[in-house]
């Protein structure tokens, strides 16, 4: 209880430290001399303290998770035991406390690193707007309920009172004559934070604890000791300073201040007795969970009840990347922020050329950031879920590529301006959009407003007003800012020649801006339908609505990025434009024509030609108008895709003509060769993406037509079905399914992970490594009691003694256990995951075989499985195989029925399809081996299946002490076992019993698998891209 | 104002109106079972899955139909040809994207082309167990 006191001290605080660091970084630009340095001075504190804060908050949280605190919601709700350290991490983002924690410890990261480094020209303003964000960003985790009922209005009130004074006190001296005195500006900014780590505690209805004393039973009696010495400490505050600032010989203003101590403690005494919860700002990560869910029945049977084990964490985010994906994203947000800071320093100071310099190598770093942030994010999908590709084109996912695609247009533009000083109004419109948009990804993914967009889940945590109000403040306030000095903003109208390396990368600055607009407006769809009260849905054909449009800007890209590096680095040399461009036109087209021929070769058809085809079919039967916009789009849509594929091989071979001629000619270093590497790696994405996705293929077609039952025509079976060790041919392999991967003996590391009064769950590694989880019975695996009976792994533990709920549970005996039964056990996976083994073996080269483990995750949670992909990886593709279905574990248990039968000899019977027939029945007892019985008969059976006829001999056993006994025999099969189970002495007719088999191809999966051509060249590119980043913040920061 | 720079403006606004307009033919619109019968395009349907007992997978034929009650209480057999998405049990809310395409066998029938599911979100998490003897 008192972790989650700390983690709350420590948010109030983040949130009063950021408050006071903004408000002492402004006055510190201000004020100047010494005044300027004092207030300095306290902001870098401020600032400090609020690093500091978050993390306190980051720790505390962790700690909480690690040690399994599930009377914490956050933690019920995103952990669980079964959970490993590293995964824990991943906790911090499931919930959106969490995620906005992130974000504002990479303020704090960026923030710190600005403080270090930035000098005192742009510090101040630079750091107020970081600090400005970290208040709201902090304000998000406050939970901070406001009243209810007129006590709680006095309470407010008075609390509110020395908040006011020392706020007035703080106006006064700074904007009187004399200047401040920045002691007493120190004081009374330090009562306007103490104030409000106050008002945050109290007014809280939830704190880890209810006020109302008569709940005893959920008061804590150390946490209400902190926050005694806190109020004391509070109110002694004020007169503490108050005492050394009459020493210093500073006016203290004494009597008020001593009223703000009095009246804080006043109000925290007295509002603490009513928890209240009209509107609440924020949403704490450290709320209890009996107090975010009072009406749950555990609760009301048990107030003081604390569940064995979290909810756990959404499986899909239990995958590495989403390890380093979410913490990379966030970085690339927060850093957004940074140039952001800039440009309001610079138009606050009015220094409208210089802030570009300074703000440039963040800018590239926000963007290659959130590029590689992006991506991640596409590869966990690729890795993870199985929707076949990396991109989705979900509200999510557009929500964080507009502002990487705004941002790099701003970086282009920002790049002109420092070769021909133009477009400086444009590059500071740009900045502050890449920032104002990363606001509205917030704001869109974090208020529930995306509805039936998305695929993804959103809950509105009552923060949707907070978001609304974060995005408005900064877009009214910088476009006041930026309208009143409009006019003072020099802007050059200096036309650019049209062959210049300018003017081509202002035509691609565009080309990104056209795209963002594209992406943004179909996002933003539920926005204006809740504006507009319209109920519009999105295209029916999503990804081909945004294909048909992007790959135009990405023919525009390639085009252009070739055209502008080379002009770039070969501006006033004697080659002329068409010539120098010449040979890698040359180049281009003859590669490009390669590529197509070979397309042709192997029949490999684009995505979307069969849509250009549907398009041309509709234009036969519309309109003239309708028919003229069909052919319009046919011709686009047919066109895209090769020219993409020529442009962007352009883009490739451009580029690297430059690089290669700066190696030549030893005129360059490295480090200036960013820009091109960075081209050279899009331009391999462009093509990447343009392969992996458009010339994919599923290839787990199915190749039996008449299994195709009521399909419409236009539909294909993706999906095949395979049946345990019965091969089946797809498209160049033949696939067998080998059945589930089983858990291999010794097991080793057991470990119980849960565990109640009847059961107990068990984790473990087995040979392989794999860690496997089951559930076992708890009473038959308890220690005994010293002498009760030597623990001996053979002894029978099952039967009479009565449970021991207190005992321990023994984990030799488990082990022992475990490692005799593993092979009837069948153990799935930790979180209730199976393994699904399929061997592909080529059809050209039988003996190039791999067996791949798509898994499939029996999720209670989510109610159905989920399906994790596997891949085999290739130089020029990737074969990328899920598992489509499975049955169920009711399912793979085998059903039987059985059958009597009276038959005498030559007698038939019918049994499912197949006839039986009693042949003969021959006398075994003379044998030798039999001698010990007194009959022994053996029945020839026969079973005929078609055109098939097996036969099997069950026999009869009696024995000297006239006991019965049999040996079954099988029909494999058929699925069919016999029992021979006796003689009738009368009539001679013999007694037999069936056993049939009702499923016997129960081990089953249906499974797709994709072929995704070139998907390496994506990856590669975006590696390429990356290192080229580096190498431009490298130079900007170095040069 | 610089020729170039009203070339440069009207090619955006050329641009935006394209988008717009083109956006604008393809958006659809959150439609029922009757409307979409009637315009024979492809709708988004918002509804809820109904009658669960009778939704069945054929793994051969890769085909899922089940039954979706719209917003105007209209209910329907959809067919779906994919496995059953995941988190479907847990779907409070389906949107279907699909229209009516006729079978092999002759017959009309709503086809999903793609699912949305909707599900209580971790947060709307209630169920506090206060004893989970299965674990």
């Amino acid at each position: 209880m008192t972790g989650g006191f700390a983690g709350e001290m420590f948010v109030a605080l983040a949130f009063a430290a950021a408050l006071v660091a903004m408000v002492s970084f402004v006055f510190a630009e201000k004020e100047t001399g010494t005044e300027a340095k004092k207030w300095e001075r306290l902001g870098l504190g401020a600032f400090g303290a609020h690093i500091f804060s978050i993390l306190g908050v980051i720790v505390t949280l962790f700690l909480l998770i690690y040690h399994h605190r599930y009377e914490y919601h956050y933690v019920w709700s995103h952990s669980s035991n079964e959970l490993p350290v590293y995964y824990m991490i991943s906790c911090f983002w499931e919930g959106q406390e969490g995620s906005f924690l992130l974000w504002c410890f990479w303020h704090c990261v960026l923030g710190g690193i600005l403080m270090w480094r930035l000098d005192t020209e742009w510090r101040n303003l630079v750091m107020a707007t970081i600090a400005s964000v970290e208040l709201i960003l902090s304000s998000m985790i406050l939970g901070v309920y406001a009243g209810q009922g007129w006590v709680y209005g006095i309470y407010i009130l008075l609390a509110a009172l020395p908040l006011a004074y020392a706020g007035y006190q703080l106006w006064k001296q700074t904007s009187s004559p004399q200047g401040t005195s920045p002691l007493n500006g120190a004081f009374h900014l330090g009562t306007v934070m103490m104030g409000l780590i106050v008002l945050a505690m109290i007014v809280r209805g939830q704190m880890g604890f209810y006020f109302d004393w008569s709940i005893t039973s959920s008061f804590d009696s150390f946490s209400h000791a902190i926050f005694t010495l806190l109020l004391i400490g509070t109110a002694g505050y004020a007169s503490l300073f108050g005492v050394s600032l009459r020493q210093s010989g500073e006016q203290a203003p004494q009597p008020a201040d001593i009223f703000a101590g009095l009246s804080m403690l006043a109000i925290a005494l007295g509002a603490a007795m009513f928890p209240a919860d009209l509107w609440k700002v924020g949403s704490t990560p450290f709320v209890m969970l009996r107090d975010a869910l009072p009406d749950a029945e555990a609760f009301q049977q048990n107030p003081d009840f604390i569940p064995s084990n979290g909810t756990g964490l959404n499986p899909l985010l239990q995958n590495y990347w989403m390890v380093i994906h979410p913490p990379t994203l966030f970085l690339g947000f927060a850093s957004t922020t940074v140039p952001f800071a800039f440009v309001v320093a610079g138009l606050v100071k009015r220094k409208y050329k210089e802030w570009i310099r300074p703000a440039t190598p963040w800018t590239i770093f926000s963007v290659m950031i959130l590029g590689v942030g992006i991506i991640m994010g596409g590869y966990w999908a690729y890795e993870t879920l199985n929707f076949g590709g990396y991109w989705n084109w979900d509200p999510v996912e557009n929500g964080s590529l507009v502002p990487w695609l705004v941002g790099v247009a701003s970086l282009h533009i920002m790049v002109i301006y420092q070769k021909a000083r133009t477009h400086l109004r444009l590059s500071m419109i740009l900045v502050i959009l890449t920032f104002l948009l990363v606001l509205y990804a917030t704001f869109l993914t974090r208020s529930g407003i995306l509805g039936d967009t998305s695929v993804h889940t959103f809950t509105d945590l009552g923060l949707s007003g907070q978001l609304l109000v974060l995005c408005l403040v900064y877009a009214i306030g910088i476009v006041v800012l930026m309208a009143l000095r409009w006019k003072e903003i020099p802007a050059k109208v200096d036309e650019a020649k049209v062959w210049s390396a300018e003017f081509f990368l202002f035509l691609g600055v565009l080309v990104f801006l056209f795209s963002s607009a594209v992406v943004l407006l179909s996002t933003s769809l539920p926005v204006f339908n809740k504006i507009f009260g319209s109920n519009v849905a999105p295209p029916p054909e999503l990804q081909y609505f945004y294909y048909k449009w992007n790959v135009w800007f990405a023919v525009g890209f390639g085009v252009l990025s070739g055209m502008a590096q080379f002009l770039w680095w070969k501006k006033g040399r004697d080659k002329s434009v068409v010539d120098a461009l010449f040979r890698p036109f040359v180049v281009a087209m003859v590669a490009g024509s390669a590529v197509l021929v070979a397309l042709f070769y192997y029949e490999m058809e684009f995505a979307y030609h069969s849509k250009a085809q549907t398009l041309l079919e509709q234009a036969g039967e519309a309109g003239f108008a309708q028919a003229l916009f069909k052919y319009i789009e046919f011709a686009f849509v047919v066109l895209a895709d090769e020219l993409l594929l020529f442009s962007a091989i352009f883009s490739f071979v451009a580029n690297l003509d430059v690089l290669i001629s700066m190696v030549a000619t030893k005129k360059v270093k490295l480090m200036m060769m960013g820009g091109s590497l960075a081209h050279i790696g899009f331009a391999l994405m462009l093509l990447g993406m343009l392969f992996s996705s458009g010339y994919d293929e599923v290839i787990s077609k199915n190749l039996t037509p008449d299994q195709l039952n009521g399909f419409p025509e236009q539909e294909k079976a993706d999906n095949v079905l395979l049946v345990k060790d019965k091969p089946r041919y797809i498209k160049g392999y033949e696939v067998t399914y080998l059945g589930r991967k089983e858990a291999q003996k010794p097991v080793k590391d057991i470990q119980v992970i849960e565990e109640n009064a009847s059961a107990f769950k068990v984790s473990f590694r087995d040979s392989t490594g794999d860690v496997f989880a089951m559930v076992l019975p708890r009473d038959v695996f308890l220690k005994k009691e010293e002498g009760e009976s030597v623990i001996h792994p053979t002894s029978d533990r099952s039967g009479s003694m009565s449970p021991d709920l207190d005992g321990e549970i023994d984990m030799e005996y488990t082990e022992w256990f475990l490692n005799t039964n593993l092979k009837y056990l069948r153990p799935k996976h930790i979180n209730n995951r199976v393994l699904y083994g399929l061997q592909f073996r080529a059809l050209t080269d039988s003996s190039h075989k791999f067996v791949l483990y798509p898994e499939a995750e029996d999720n209670e949670t989510m109610g159905s499985i989920i399906a994790h992909p596997s891949r085999k990886v290739y130089l020029d593709r990737d074969i990328y195989v899920h598992v489509s279905w499975t049955p169920n574990d009711e399912e793979m248990e085998p059903k039987y029925r059985y059958h009597d039968l009276n038959l005498k000899v030559g007698d038939t019977a019918h049994i499912g399809q197949n006839t039986l027939i009693l042949g003969t029945v021959y006398d075994l007892s003379q044998r030798e081996e039999m001698k010990k019985f007194e009959i022994a008969a053996a029945a020839r059976m026969f079973a005929t299946a078609g055109s098939d006829t097996f036969y099997a001999d069950p026999i009869y056993l009696v024995s000297k002490e006239g006991k019965p006994g049999m040996i079954e025999a099988n029909i494999e099969p058929l699925h069919m076992s016999m029992a021979f189970v006796g003689i009738n002495p009368k009539d001679g007719s013999m007694q037999f019993q069936i056993q049939e088999l009702l499923n016997p191809d129960q081990d089953m999966v249906v499974f797709k698998a994709i072929s995704k051509p070139w998907i390496n060249v994506l990856w590669l590119g975006t590696f390429i891209l990356t290192f080229g980043f580096l190498l431009a913040i490298y130079r900007r920061v170095k040069g | 104002m610089k020729p170039s720079r009203i070339i440069l403006l009207v090619a955006a606004a050329i641009f935006l109106v394209a988008l717009g307009v083109n956006f604008a033919s393809n958006t659809s619109s959150y439609a029922d079972f009757v409307t979409a019968k009637e315009s024979g395009k492809r709708v988004h349907i918002a509804g809820e899955w109904v009658n669960r007992d009778q939704a069945s997978y054929d793994p051969e034929a890769d085909l899922f139909k089940f039954y979706v009650q719209d917003s105007l209480n209209n209910i329907e057999l959809v067919h779906f040809f994919d496995p059953k998405p995941n988190n479907f049990d847990q779907a409070e809310k389906v949107v279907l994207i699909g229209g009516y395409d006729k079978l092999s066998s002759g017959n009309m029938a709503f086809v999903a082309d793609k699912i949305i599911t909707k599900c209580p979100s971790k947060y709307e998490e209630t169920e506090v167990k206060l004893e989970q003897t299965a674990l």
